[in-house]
């Protein structure tokens, strides 16, 4: 039996690993749901992610190469959802709930099809930071992370800054915040929105892939099982600023990891495994509940048009 | 803002113009214009319908195999025989409980997508008491109250986010995707746990005399009527009640149907409450009438599909039975696949996503309630 020390220091360490992949989606949405874009579909965008990292470390034999491709998977996640959440004004939840069901189907088949069968298990080494790494405690959690940690943490400042200390920020918060009077400013929110959602897919891809990279180093049918809507919740928890939502992560990884420690505690063990494995649903559920004072960006879901756009037309106006 | 829906009610009315408004069909000067409309109207759903049928086959042909034999075998998979169509009718009985799972909430603007998690707990209900009452009860009574436990907690399971959503304005999106989740949890223990079988992982079986036989020895029983008979009343009720007016209102209108003296509380709970029922008749049935015991994934993604079978029928629940129809085709035509040709059963999932996703796109369905 493993001592309580040991088993705290575990749980923080798996804590810090298990947070990576919702760490990644859950920046993205928030750049998203700024500019007013709720993308349901996250789930789905991650799902494809994480099946192609595999796919390529299948192929190509490096895990980094999965990694670079999840870019351009998520730019295009980006422009079709963009597509029809902004540019078509389709019901943000419904058209989401749909692009999940299609990644669901999508990665299955062709996980089916092609990369079923006993392949190489791997995982991408952990970087040891030169001198912090060994700060007792702390060090192993922080500094002996995956590399994907470290730059998701950079990815966190960097959107922070953006966000509130930009130009660039405002107005795209201005765009999920007011979109009339954005663009009565003279801002363009339909392409505020389609660089958003472009981010926002982006870094909810490349979560997919450090889900690969990290925790699992192979891909499974239906692996994400509600990592998108949890990230959902942590930027709620976050209150859409990137910095909080690394510790709203960190406290969705320690559910996830006292989950797998609790069952080697022998106090614990007539609890049934299935109670541990719905630690981090509850904690969801909670934060929802005790995030009620959060107030999403007035316009984050709804659909906006601006007034006198020329539209699309399915018959040609001189036809008439 | 607490909560999505209340910001899209907000720019239901002036957010989206109407596109290519179509004027009612005594208003045309000539017969050529009365022709437009009507090209206009059917090419937005012939337009979608052909564009996802490229993506379809491009996908099918991706995974390796001819996307024209794979679609045959679909439609010959789940109407070939006497024994295919009576499967589909079997899926589709539950398809169009858990559409109405769907309709009913979204009709007021509540975002049920725990369809899935109220399905399993409905069969879980139903499971355990068949279980422990069974033998105390003769078997048609036993079949009620296995029906009737199963309604009440898919209510209650729905009720509980309907809850936290009306108490704190708690998102009922990510809260009833977390209670799929923990359904699936639920329904993991059950099969493992002291009502386990022993030998595949599944429940004992209930009691002989309570569940369904079978017509014509094909699968094909009373699930069928059933559901048909719910659909009919839920049209009813929803077009011809004044709470599912209420419900209606609701959705279109929140301020409005406020002032106008509707209790939006009890109609939004309601609501949570119907569709709830629905889904977990939906898993007892599938007991009783299928499966006789609780199996996990015995409810595929009837959960899921119930929403978009719920859009493509306009959230109408009677339009809930053909849409329903066509989902089963391709959800039983997409299983006999895996048998006959190399491409995964979730081909089916593709189609489904694909071609509701592309008739929202062109506005050939919208989600306005």
């Amino acid at each position: 039996m493993s001592s309580a020390a040991s088993i705290v220091e575990a749980v923080v360490t798996d804590s810090v690993s298990l947070m990576v992949p919702v760490l990644w989606a859950a920046s993205g949405e928030a750049v998203g749901e700024q500019a007013g874009v709720l993308n349901v579909g996250i789930e789905g965008v991650m799902l494809l992610g994480a099946f192609l990292a595999a796919a390529a470390f299948r192929v190509t034999g490096s895990l980094w190469a999965g990694w670079a491709l999840s870019l351009p998977l998520g730019v295009a996640c980006g422009v079709l959802l963009w597509f029809l959440y902004v540019y078509r004004g389709c019901n943000q939840i419904v058209t989401g709930l749909l692009f999940n069901l299609f990644a669901l189907g999508v990665t299955t088949a062709l996980y089916e099809r092609y990369l079923t069968g006993a392949g190489i298990v791997l995982t991408i080494p952990n970087w040891n930071i030169p001198g912090l790494g060994s700060i007792p405690g702390v060090g192993p959690a922080v500094f002996q992370q995956s590399p994907l940690f470290y730059l998701a943490v950079l990815a966190c400042i960097v959107l922070w800054y953006v966000l509130w200390h930009s130009w660039f920020g405002l107005s795209l918060r201005a765009a999920g915040e007011k979109p009339q009077v954005a663009a009565a400013a003279g801002l363009s929110v339909l392409k505020l929105r389609l660089l958003a959602t472009v981010v926002a897919c982006t870094l909810a891809a490349l979560g997919g892939a450090a889900l690969t990279m990290i925790a699992t180093g192979t891909f499974t049918v239906d692996m994400t099982s509600g990592e998108g809507f949890i990230a959902l919740a942590i930027v709620i928890l976050g209150r859409w600023n990137p910095l909080w939502i690394i510790v709203g992560a960190w406290l969705f990884g320690l559910a996830d990891a006292l989950q797998f420690q609790l069952t080697t505690v022998s106090a614990l063990a007539g609890v049934p495994h299935d109670v541990w494995l719905s630690v981090p649903y509850l904690v969801t559920i909670a934060v929802v509940v005790w995030a009620r004072g959060a107030r999403y960006p007035e316009g984050t879901g709804a659909p906006w048009e601006p007034p006198h756009r020329r539209r699309f037309r399915l018959v040609p106006a001189w036809w008439r | 803002m607490t909560d999505v829906a209340a910001a899209s009610v907000g720019a239901a009315g002036d957010g989206l113009p109407e596109q290519a408004p179509v004027a009612p069909s005594g208003e045309h000067d000539s017969a050529a214009e009365l022709l437009v409309s009507v090209v206009q109207r059917s090419l937005r759903v012939v337009l979608p319908l052909a564009g996802s049928f490229a993506v379809i086959c491009a996908v099918i042909a991706g995974l390796g195999s001819n996307p024209f034999t794979v679609l045959a075998d679909i439609v010959s998979g789940a109407l070939g025989s006497q024994f295919d169509l009576s499967e589909t009718l079997m899926v589709t009985a539950p398809l169009v409980l858990t559409g109405i799972a769907a309709a009913i909430p979204f009709s007021a603007r509540l975002w049920n997508i725990g369809g899935d998690g109220q399905l399993y707990v409905g069969a879980t209900a139903a499971v355990l008491v068949g279980l422990t009452v069974g033998g105390a009860v003769p078997g048609p009574l036993l079949a009620a109250f296995c029906v009737l436990a199963g309604t009440a907690s898919g209510a209650l399971w729905a009720l509980a986010a309907g809850g936290i959503k009306l108490a704190v304005g708690g998102n009922e999106v990510i809260v009833t995707l977390m209670l799929n989740l923990l359904a699936a949890n639920l329904t993991d223990y059950v099969v493992t746990g002291p009502w386990a079988q022993g030998i595949s992982p599944q429940t004992k079986s209930i009691p002989n005399g309570a569940t369904f036989g079978s017509f014509w020895q094909t699968g094909f029983n009373e699930t069928v009527f059933i559901a048909v008979a719910v659909a009919a009343a839920a049209g009813l009720f929803m077009s011809a009640t004044k709470s599912g007016f209420g419900i209606r209102a609701v959705g279109r209108n929140l301020d409005a149907s406020r002032l106008a003296g509707f209790r939006v509380r009890r109609l939004w709970l309601g609501a949570f409450g119907l569709g709830g029922a629905a889904a977990g008749l939906a898993g007892a049935l599938l007991v009783v009438g299928v499966h006789s015991a609780l199996i996990p994934g015995m409810g595929e993604q009837y959960g899921y599909d119930g929403i978009a079978v719920a859009l493509v029928a306009g959230l109408r629940p009677l339009l809930l039975l053909p849409a329903a129809f066509v989902f089963a085709v391709i959800e039983v035509g997409g299983t006999s696949l895996s048998a006959t040709a190399n491409v995964s059963t979730a081909i089916s999932y593709v189609i489904e996503g694909v071609i509701v996703i592309s008739l929202l796109a062109f506005r050939a369905i919208r989600v306005r309630t």
